[in-house]
Formats: C-alpha cells, sequence, structure tokens
C-alpha cells in the first residue's frame, strides 16, 4: 500500500518533468530557421511534388498559430509518432521507424556491459572494502580510477588494436559478419538489416535456432561490451568499496561483529546490503547515461545502434534525426530515474516522498 | 535630532577605521587556512601527484600560448605517412613522440592540444560553477517560489543526457566551439546550484548568520560575507572533478566530428581522430599519446578532487 502510494506520487511527479524535456526540444526544434524544420517533415524520396509536401508539413506543424498552439500540436504529433523524416546515408524513412530498428542494437550492448559491469564490480568492490590498504584494494583502485579517466572511445580503438595484433580472429567491427547473412527468412537487409521479430539481433538467431549467426553475433558483441564495461566498473567500484568503508565504521556492524558473527555473514548481511542501496541508483542511471556513452564506441565499432546512426545524422545535417535522438534519450532517462526510484522506495522503507 | 546624527557619524567611523583591520585579519585567516590545506594535501602521495600533474597542464597550457601556431602547424609531406617516435624500433631519430598524418610532431602538437582543451574546459566548469553558485546561493537563502522554481528545472534539467542536448543545442544554433560551450554550460550549473543549496540551507541554521542579521548587515552581505565562504569547499572539489568529464566530453564531440574543421585542428580529439582516420593498428601511437595525455589530465584532477575531499572535509581537518 505504501509503495502503490508512492508509485502514484512519483508518476504525478513525472508530468512537470515530461513537459519540461518536451518543452525544451520544442524550443529546439523552434530555434531553428522554419525551412530548415519544415525539412525535417519533408519524404525526399515520396513521389509527391516538393511543394505540396511544404504546404502540408507547414499545416501539420500549425506554423501559422501562436507558438503556444504550436507547442501543443507538438506534443499531439509526438504522442502520434510522427516525429519526422531522416534522410541519412543509414536510413531513409520516418523517425519512430529509424528509432524501432536502431535502438534494440544500442540496448543489447548496454544490457551487456551492464550486467559484466555489475557482476565483476560488487565482488571486486567488496573485496577493496574489505582488504583496504592492502594490495588487492590498491589495484582496484587503480582499474576503478583508469576506468573513468579513459574517453571509451579512446579505450575502443586500443581494443580493436590490441584484437588486430593478438587476436585477429576475433571481429573488430560491426554487428554481425556481412558474408553470412544471406538467405535468411527472418533478416531483411545486409547493411543496415532488421531482424525479426524482436529487432534483437542475438535473442532473434537464438528464437529462430540459427546457430552460426548467434555465435557470430556474440564474437561481435565482445569488443564493444568490455569498452563500455570498463569505462562502467570504475564508477561501480568506487561505489561499492565507499558505501562499505562508511557501513563498516558503524554501530550496527561493531555490534554484529562483537555478537561472534562469522566474517562473511558480517560482510554480506550486515555491511554489503547497504553498500547496495546506493549502487541501485548508480546501476539504473548508468545504464540509462551509458546509452549516451555508447554514441562514441558504437562510432568506432561500426555498431548500427542510436548512437551511430546520431553521429552520422551529425555529419550529414539530419536535423530530424539529432532531435529524435534527444528525445528518446530524454525520455529514456525519465523513465530510468523513474524506476530507480521505484526499486530504491521497495528496498529502503525509510524513503518517503 | 542632533543625538542621532552623531551616533551615526560615530558609527561610520568606527567601520572605516576597524573595517580595513578587520579585512586584513578576514584575509590573514583565510591565507592561513589555504596554507593547511595545501600542507595537509601535500602529506597525501596520492593528492600530491595529482596536483603536480595539474599544475604540470596548466603550466603546459600556458607556454604553449607563447608558442606560435605556425610552428605547430609545420606539416611534411615528404613523410607524410606517421613516423614512430625513435625508441619504438626503427623509429625516427629526434622524435620523442612519432608524428601524424600528415608528418606534423606529435609531441608538439599535442603541447598546443592541452591548452585549448584545458581552456575550453575550464571555462565551461567554472562558468557553471560560478552560475550555479549564485542562483543556489540566492534559492537557498531567499526560499520560496524562486526555490521551487529552481528546484524543478534542475529536475529537468538532470533527466536530459548531457551528451546528446549539447549536440542538439549547439547543432540548432550553430556548429562551433563557442556554441558548444554555451550549451556545455547551460547543462553544467544545475549541479553546482543544488550543491551551493544544500550548503546554504545548513549555514543559515547557524548563529553567526543570525548575529550578523542583528548587527545590522544586509541580506547581500550575510549572503556574500557569513554564508557563500563556508559553502566553497565541496564545489572546489566539484571543479576539480569535472574537470576531467569536461575535457573527455569536449574531446569526444571533436572527434565524431562535432564542429567542422578544415584541415588541421591541435585538439586532442581532433589528434585521436587523425590517428583513427590513419589505420591505427598499424600506427598505434597516433592514438596512443593524445590519448594518454587525456587520461593522465583526468586521473590527476581527479586525485586532486580526492584528496580535496578529505582534506576539506572538517571533521577529518584538526
Amino acid at each position: 500500500m505504501r509503495l502503490l502510494l508512492f508509485i502514484v506520487r512519483r508518476l504525478l511527479l513525472l508530468i512537470p518533468t515530461l513537459l519540461g524535456v518536451t518543452l525544451i526540444t520544442f524550443v529546439l526544434s523552434r530555434a531553428v530557421p522554419v525551412d530548415q524544420l519544415v525539412e525535417t517533415y519533408l519524404n525526399l524520396r515520396s513521389p509527391i511534388p516538393r511543394d505540396q509536401q511544404i504546404a502540408a508539413a507547414r499545416a501539420l506543424l500549425h506554423l501559422d498559430d501562436p507558438i503556444p498552439v504550436q507547442y501543443v500540436y507538438y506534443l499531439g504529433l509526438l504522442l502520434r509518432g510522427d516525429w519526422g523524416f531522416t534522410n541519412t546515408e543509414l536510413y531513409h524513412g520516418t523517425v519512430t521507424a529509424a528509432l524501432v530498428l536502431f535502438f534494440p542494437p544500442t540496448v543489447e550492448l548496454a544490457i551487456a556491459a551492464t550486467f559484466l559491469a555489475t557482476f565483476l564490480g560488487i565482488p571486486l568492490g567488496t573485496i577493496s572494502a574489505v582488504r583496504k590498504d592492502r594490495i588487492s584494494d590498491h589495484v582496484t583502485r587503480v582499474v576503478a580510477l583508469t576506468g573513468y579517466s579513459m574517453p571509451l572511445f579512446w579505450l575502443a580503438l586500443l581494443l580493436q588494436i590490441f584484437a588486430v595484433r593478438f587476436v585477429p580472429s576475433l571481429p573488430i567491427n560491426g554487428q554481425v559478419s556481412p558474408g553470412i547473412l544471406s538467405g535468411r527468412a527472418w533478416l531483411v537487409g545486409t547493411g543496415v538489416f532488421e531482424s525479426k521479430p524482436t529487432h534483437f539481433l542475438i535473442l532473434d538467431a537464438a528464437l529462430n535456432g540459427d546457430g552460426e549467426i548467434f555465435w557470430n553475433a556474440l564474437q561481435h558483441l565482445i569488443l564493444p561490451t568490455l569498452a563500455l564495461t570498463y569505462g562502467f566498473l570504475g564508477v561501480i567500484l568506487r561505489m561499492v568499496r565507499s558505501g562499505m568503508v562508511d557501513a563498516m565504521g558503524q554501530e550496527y556492524v561493531k555490534t554484529a561483529w562483537s555478537k561472534g558473527l562469522p566474517e562473511s555473514v558480517v560482510i554480506r548481511k550486515h555491511i554489503r546490503r547497504n553498500a547496495l542501496l546506493p549502487v541501485t541508483t548508480v546501476v539504473g542511471l548508468l545504464f540509462a547515461g551509458l546509452l549516451g556513452g555508447v554514441v562514441l564506441v558504437e562510432d568506432v565499432f561500426v555498431w548500427n545502434g542510436i548512437g551511430r546512426w546520431a553521429t552520422v545524422a551529425i555529419i550529414s545535417h539530419d536535423l530530424a534525426a539529432i532531435l529524435g535522438t534527444t528525445l528518446i534519450f530524454a525520455l529514456f532517462l525519465v523513465l530510468a530515474n523513474l524506476v530507480v526510484d521505484i526499486i530504491y522506495a521497495y528496498l529502503d522503507p525509510r524513503i518517503t516522498l | 535630532m542632533r543625538n542621532m546624527g552623531a551616533h551615526v557619524e560615530v558609527r561610520r567611523g568606527i567601520r572605516s577605521a576597524s573595517g580595513r583591520a578587520e579585512l586584513w585579519r578576514g584575509l590573514r585567516r583565510r591565507l592561513d587556512e589555504y596554507s593547511l590545506t595545501l600542507r595537509l594535501l601535500l602529506k597525501r602521495p596520492l593528492a600530491a601527484a595529482g596536483l603536480l600533474i595539474t599544475l604540470l597542464y596548466v603550466g603546459i597550457a600556458i607556454a604553449a600560448s607563447f608558442l606560435p601556431d605556425r610552428d605547430v602547424l609545420q606539416t611534411n609531406f615528404t613523410t607524410a605517412y606517421p613516423q614512430p617516435p625513435w625508441w619504438w624500433g626503427n623509429g625516427t631519430p629526434g622524435s620523442w613522440f612519432g608524428t601524424t598524418y600528415p608528418g606534423i610532431d606529435l609531441g608538439m602538437a599535442i603541447f598546443k592540444a592541452i591548452r585549448i582543451d584545458l581552456y575550453y574546459s575550464s571555462i565551461v566548469v567554472l562558468g557553471g560553477a560560478i552560475v550555479g553558485m549564485l542562483v543556489g546561493l540566492v534559492a537557498g537563502y531567499k526560499g520560496g517560489l524562486f526555490d521551487e522554481g529552481l528546484m524543478r528545472s534542475t529536475d529537468v534539467a538532470y533527466s536530459i543526457p548531457f551528451l546528446v542536448f549539447a549536440i542538439a543545442v549547439a547543432y540548432v544554433i550553430s556548429r562551433d566551439f563557442t556554441t558548444l560551450n554555451l550549451s556545455l554550460l547551460i547543462l553544467w550549473w544545475p549541479p553546482y546550484a543544488r550543491l551551493v543549496r544544500s550548503q546554504v540551507l545548513a549555514v543559515k541554521a547557524n548563529m553567526f548568520v543570525e548575529a550578523a542579521r542583528a548587527a545590522g548587515a544586509s541580506d547581500l552581505r550575510i549572503m556574500f560575507r557569513h554564508i557563500l565562504p563556508n559553502t566553497l569547499a565541496p564545489v572546489f572539489v566539484q571543479v576539480s572533478l569535472d574537470l576531467g568529464v569536461v575535457i573527455q566530453i569536449f574531446a569526444a564531440l571533436i572527434f565524431i566530428g562535432f564542429v567542422p574543421h578544415s584541415g588541421y585542428l591541435p585538439e586532442l580529439g581532433a589528434l585521436i581522430f587523425y590517428g583513427f582516420g590513419s589505420e591505427p593498428t598499424s600506427y598505434p601511437w597516433t592514438i596512443l599519446f593524445p590519448g594518454l595525455a587525456l587520461v593522465i589530465f583526468t586521473v590527476g584532477v581527479n586525485l586532486l578532487g580526492d584528496g580535496l575531499r578529505d582534506v576539506l572535509d572538517p571533521r577529518l581537518r584538526r
């Protein structure tokens, strides 16, 4: 009941945030010259003449109305999924269709990196805190420090160089080798391909029982995941370590020790449980932030996700794609914040709104 | 009437005479505080290393501004392909960091690049810190509607992914360095505003603020003389940590080709990009050194920030 009330209140608080976020993207879209804005709603490949399309786009955007009225219509367009047309070398079509196509590969990467980093980060952080100021602690701290001090795109490049030199069989870019794509009913296209039914390549390969593509795609996932994980690991290690060191000084931990509880129980049940609370927040937010960070890693690894689409859009001056990316990332971050808050409220009964 | 006038006269006299002495005392106290901070900082090897690295980079940035551009831009098309440094095995003698395409000396280019990176990232961080500090100070001190509005707008700012938003803003206005900086600045002040606001709320409850008000100090004086100096410690820490973040965002945006430039730009992200363009697998040093320059700086400011956090913490101080 308490949790339900919390969720309802938290959802209500979402409304002003969403309005604020959409207001910002609205202002951005109206800050460009009108011609450029209209252009984001033109379909360059449609047989309809350009003049007619321009007139239709002006009517659709209600450009002759006052700005506040335009904002209301803008919200309407967003809700209907009418986000304009993108026209880059990667994709021609509506922005929403492009998002459906490019979002899954990005999420695939982010999930892989989040899992790996969390599963490595929590035990390593624990060791680091328990053996504070010993050699294993120093090693872990150096890993953490270099992790978040390293530009991810640079790390990605280093990994590529390393792989070419020492593990030549490991693929260094792309999501799957292009040679093996043809002749499969569930895969459409070659460069930017569409896999059915979920658009998640690895999942789809498993669902369709296609072992060859499954292994190939997994191998392609290794390097980008490693690059992202290393950057991500630093933050988690730091949180776990500082949280546990803080908790170790608490009175209830001293009580637990003096009761004569075994070390593993004190560490796991008394110290770590409390240290993990803030880690939940960080993991949730980093997952969302990771989606932003992948922009650069995707670019280096030629991974056709949102990030690469956005990079290509920047270079080829595609405003519709940039506004679409901004909005989708913002919405995703809002959602991640919401989920994190709810999980936090579930885990920590002291939290009230 | 006459009495009151005399009273005012006397008060003004006291104020101006003791005012100067008070200022001196205050200055001395603050200097003592700073030198104590420095001494405590230097006692920690990691923090001292961080301070050293940061100072080294600042020194390089200052030295590099005396270096004319043409020295860096010296291209050499007879050996346009990247040449390894002398210690790399069959390297070019005399070149410490090798060259990058087209025949530019990498060491010199990094030297110059550090200046640009440091300059722009410190503008963003310091600008964001100052704006955020002012907003947070007023919001925390005055409270009310302004405070509420501020908190809601920082909520919105927090829910916008940084990199993508900076790209969109700068893209919509114009793709150059100044706009890029402005758009980074727009997103950089809210954390500082929150930080300072929470500090102000804590400091405001202290007795000395009440005493100042009872002595007739104006709101402005209380805010800037009594409250602000007591909120600065976490801001210093945040600034030093943020410098490392912004320099990376900056380099990343240049790396993905966000600011279009013709020819050659001495900037660390751009240098990595040139290496990336000329087959990094055959010429690893072209991306290795510019990246290392970034990593060392970020490690340095992080160590410094962590050290400052410990040293400035009043519970651990004395």
